[in-house]
């Protein structure tokens, strides 16, 4: 695939979010955000992203569901778009098998530098 | 009751034995005494009796020898023998009957020729008239043939007395004279000192030399000349004798026998046994009396005493059973002052002190009870066979029951343990403490204890069946619940402590690379300054996290062929930039190829990262850290040695517990959460590998660990698991590459 140039952030966390955008922007890459899963979904519809950086712990509808979603219904298109899972938690040892069946990657938020984003982009494309 | 038996047997001994002893003596030697008077005075009676019976024979042999001797009759004899005149018959008949009249007791005389042929008599008549020569013999050596034989003519027994009669010295006629014996019976028949039982005998031989009696017998009146007298035996020593014998009614009789002179006769006088032994019988009577009598008063007197000692026992006997029954208000009402007295009164002290210590036990199992009930451990005492025998109130309500209920029951039945939700059963016949932890209880209600079960033995003695075992189940399902809470509360804080600390680290990343080189240096400085604490908060915040995982064994590592050097080397160059702040040579010795273990290379780092960072931590400027990696005994040792402050030897074995610090406390001037070490360790055990220090307060610190070498085959295995579609991992993040 030849450059991942489109990326959604959906992140509840305002100060994340907009960090990520400052700095995923200011590597010229094209940035939309979504403050909680249901925002997530519509983002995807309008923006057609071919990168999604998804926040599992979010209100209204948390990251497991919006992936279910925009992996098994088509009319978001992006069944095959490149999705990766933001967590606070840990290692990712709680992904069950069929989330990360569906996943990219995961990120753990507070144990990456802002670099690894660029690392993280690249290791997908 | 043998008391009494035994008191009976001495008191006999001792009372009987002496009067028996005497009694015997006396008896033999009175009785010895007796026999001889006796014997004495039959032989003194026998000895006059035969002097009296031979006067009167002397008198009546007189008479005869007088007539043989008269004149008229030798002249009278004489003539008619000559001349057969009738008138020489008429003159001797006249003298015969002249001396007949003359004596009385004579009853008649004849006077036969030599050949038995009466000449003439006292007797008309034809009886008598012929004699037969052999009834008169009269011995050679005697001149006299005496004789007692029946008077035909009236049937009485008569004295018969013959003798020759001699004329012109040539033996012409026999004369016989027939006495009445009145008199000589008489003298027999006198008993005068001779009791009741005793008798003269006299008896001869008659022609068939049988012994016979020859006057009636005291007892048999009959008896003259018919009853033998053989078994007295009257003839044994020439008539002479002293014997023991049997008489003719059977009687054991005493016998003193006397030849008599005059005649061939023996005279005895005889007494039977029982007679003479009637008073020594009546003196043995008398002793066995005494006995007798005295046994009695005797047995009398040992029964009272005998009950003077066992009564008071037998009443000591019964009280000391009631005490025992644990009757303590029994007393023993004796009313002695001896020492059986004493005894009831010492067995009264002892019965209330024994009160007094069962009341004292008593308060103490009380007391033991309320410990036992005041306490949450259920605490449970067991037989061999697994029977409960003593319950505490916890026990009781762990098994949603009352202690009574629990008492008897079997421990198996009321407890059903499980370990890892699988069946376990605890062995309860221990020989030492056994201890069975993470064990689950369901309670009746269906909750769920956590419990540590300790099982220990109560030896008293040698006895295995009264062995018991002392069982403590310690509930932790509390402290587990607070455990778990407490990991929860540290897990939460730390989540809600990351999102806003990854913001404040991304925002300083972002304005030092945007000011990165516009900036001035001291703004520069401020912005590394607040970097590095974000980081160093962002890692202790890791350090919370990785122990709430190592506590809730959720800590998963991903095990795979790791290169230890470039870890060591890596980790290093990230620890130069630290080190250099105090002026620390950080170096590395050993092999640059590739080391391969099989580990988690993100774990492994960490460990590394732990030990170089409290080595530069506690090394002071200008010392030096040293890393080296050594493979000895199939294992990699990585040893990091520092130069600095060490450590003291008391403090080593508890360095790689939990949130332990060496220089402890908040004033110490060290920061740090003494969570490193911990996680090192826990890390290390995860990879069978080992952590150790070796340490020197003053001079460093060594701290190393070890791996076990991978050979190939380790290798190849590892390899093959390693998770394929994972392709790249970093600390943080995991993408995959899948082709769609």
């Amino acid at each position: 695939m030849a450059g991942l140039r489109k990326i959604l952030l959906v992140e509840d966390n305002p100060e994340l979010r907009n960090l990520y955008k400052l700095f995923l922007h200011g590597h010229g890459f094209d940035v939309d955000m979504a403050a909680d899963g249901e925002e997530g979904l519509v983002a995807a519809k309008k923006f057609k992203p071919d990168l999604i950086f998804l926040d599992i712990m979010m209100p209204k509808m948390d990251g497991f569901q919006v992936l279910k979603i925009l992996r098994h219904d088509e009319s978001y298109g992006c069944t095959k778009t490149k999705i990766v899972l933001l967590t606070n938690l840990g290692d990712g040892s709680k992904v069950s098998p069929s989330v990360r069946k569906d996943m990219d990657g995961y990120v753990v938020k507070a144990e990456i530098n802002l670099d690894d984003f660029l690392e993280i982009i690249k290791s997908l494309e | 009751m043998k008391i009494k038996q035994k008191l009976i047997g001495l008191f006999l001994l001792i009372g009987l034995a002496p009067t028996l002893a005497v009694s015997l003596v006396a008896y033999i030697t009175i009785s010895r005494e007796l026999r001889t008077t006796t014997s004495n005075q039959l032989t003194s009676i026998a000895i006059k009796q035969e002097q009296k019976i031979n006067s009167l024979l002397q008198k009546k042999q007189e008479d005869v020898i007088k007539l043989t001797n008269n004149y008229d009759f030798q002249v009278a004899l004489g003539s008619y023998l000559a001349t057969h005149n009738a008138k020489d018959l008429t003159t001797i008949n006249s003298i015969l009957q002249n001396t007949q009249t003359q004596v009385s007791e004579i009853q008649a005389i004849y006077v036969a020729n030599p050949t038995g042929t009466v000449l003439a008599s006292t007797i008309d008549g034809t009886e008598g008239q012929q004699m037969s020569k052999s009834t008169f013999t009269i011995p050679e050596d005697s001149d006299m043939n005496i004789a007692v034989r029946e008077d035909p003519r009236d049937g009485l027994d008569k004295l018969y007395m013959a003798t020759d009669v001699t004329v012109n010295k040539q033996e012409a006629a026999i004369l016989n004279v027939v006495y009445r014996i009145d008199d000589i019976v008489a003298a027999v028949q006198d008993y005068t000192g001779l009791g009741t039982t005793g008798e003269t005998i006299v008896a001869s031989k008659d022609s068939t030399g049988k012994v016979v009696s020859l006057f009636p017998l005291r007892f048999n009146t009959d008896a003259a000349l018919t009853t033998q007298l053989t078994n007295l035996n009257l003839f044994a020593d020439g008539g002479n004798s002293y014997h023991q014998s049997t008489d003719y009614r059977g009687h054991k009789v005493m016998v003193a026998a006397r030849s008599i002179g005059f005649a061939d006769w023996v005279i005895a006088t005889k007494m039977d046994n029982q007679e003479i032994t009637a008073p020594i019988n009546q003196l043995r009577n008398g002793l066995i009396g005494i006995v007798v009598a005295s046994s009695i008063i005797i047995i009398v007197v040992a029964i009272y005493f005998a009950r003077f000692f066992t009564n008071p026992i037998l009443q000591i006997a019964r009280a000391s059973q009631r005490i025992g029954r644990g009757d303590f208000t029994e007393r023993i009402e004796l009313h002695r002052t001896d020492e059986i007295g004493e005894l009831g009164t010492s067995i009264n002290a002892m019965g209330l002190s024994l009160k007094d210590f069962v009341a004292r036990i008593e308060s103490q199992r009380h007391r033991l009870e309320v410990i036992l009930n005041s306490t949450a451990e259920s605490i449970l005492a067991i037989d061999k066979a697994g029977t409960i025998l003593i319950a505490n109130q916890a026990a009781g309500e762990l098994a949603s029951t009352t202690v009574a209920d629990l008492t008897g029951k079997n421990v198996g039945d009321i407890f059903t343990w499980k370990r890892n939700n699988g069946d376990f059963n605890v062995d309860y016949n221990v020989t030492e403490t056994r201890v069975f932890p993470d064990m689950q209880y369901t309670d009746k209600a269906g909750n769920e204890h956590f419990v540590k079960v300790l099982v220990a033995p109560v030896n008293d003695g040698q006895d295995q069946s009264t062995a018991q075992s002392i069982v403590t189940i310690h509930d932790e399902t509390k402290s587990r619940e607070l455990e778990d809470m407490k990991i929860d509360f540290v897990s939460m804080a730390a989540h809600e402590l990351r999102t806003p600390l990854a913001a404040i680290r991304g925002y300083l990343e972002l304005i030092s690379y945007k000011k990165g080189t516009s900036a001035d240096p001291e703004t520069t400085t401020y912005i590394h300054q607040a970097l590095k604490s974000a980081t160093e908060l962002g890692g202790l915040i890791n350090n919370l996290l990785d122990v709430t995982r190592i506590e809730r064994g959720t800590l998963t590592l991903h095990f795979e062929k790791t290169d230890l050097s470039a870890l060591i080397a890596q980790a290093i160059k990230e620890s130069q930039f630290v080190a250099k702040d105090k002026n620390i040579t950080l170096s590395y010795e050993g092999p640059q190829a590739e080391c391969f273990v099989v580990g988690d290379p993100i774990a492994i780092r960490e460990v590394i990262n732990n030990l170089l960072a409290n080595a530069v931590k506690y090394t002071d400027v200008n010392g030096a850290v040293t890393v080296r990696l050594a493979a000895e005994d199939q294992k990699y040792t990585v040893r990091v040695t520092d130069t600095g402050i060490g450590i003291p030897q008391k403090a080593i074995p508890n360095l790689f517990t939990k949130f332990y610090r060496v220089h402890g406390g908040l004033d110490s001037g060290s920061t740090g959460t003494g969570l490193g070490l911990y996680i090192s360790k826990s890390i290390m055990e995860r990879h069978h590998g080992t952590i150790s220090v070796e340490s020197e307060v003053g001079k460093g610190s060594t701290f190393s660990f070890a791996i076990p070498v991978l050979d190939d085959a380790q290798l190849a295995a590892a390899q093959s698991s390693q998770e394929q579609n994972i392709t790249r991992r970093h600390r943080g993040w995991v993408t995959k590459n899948i082709a769609r």
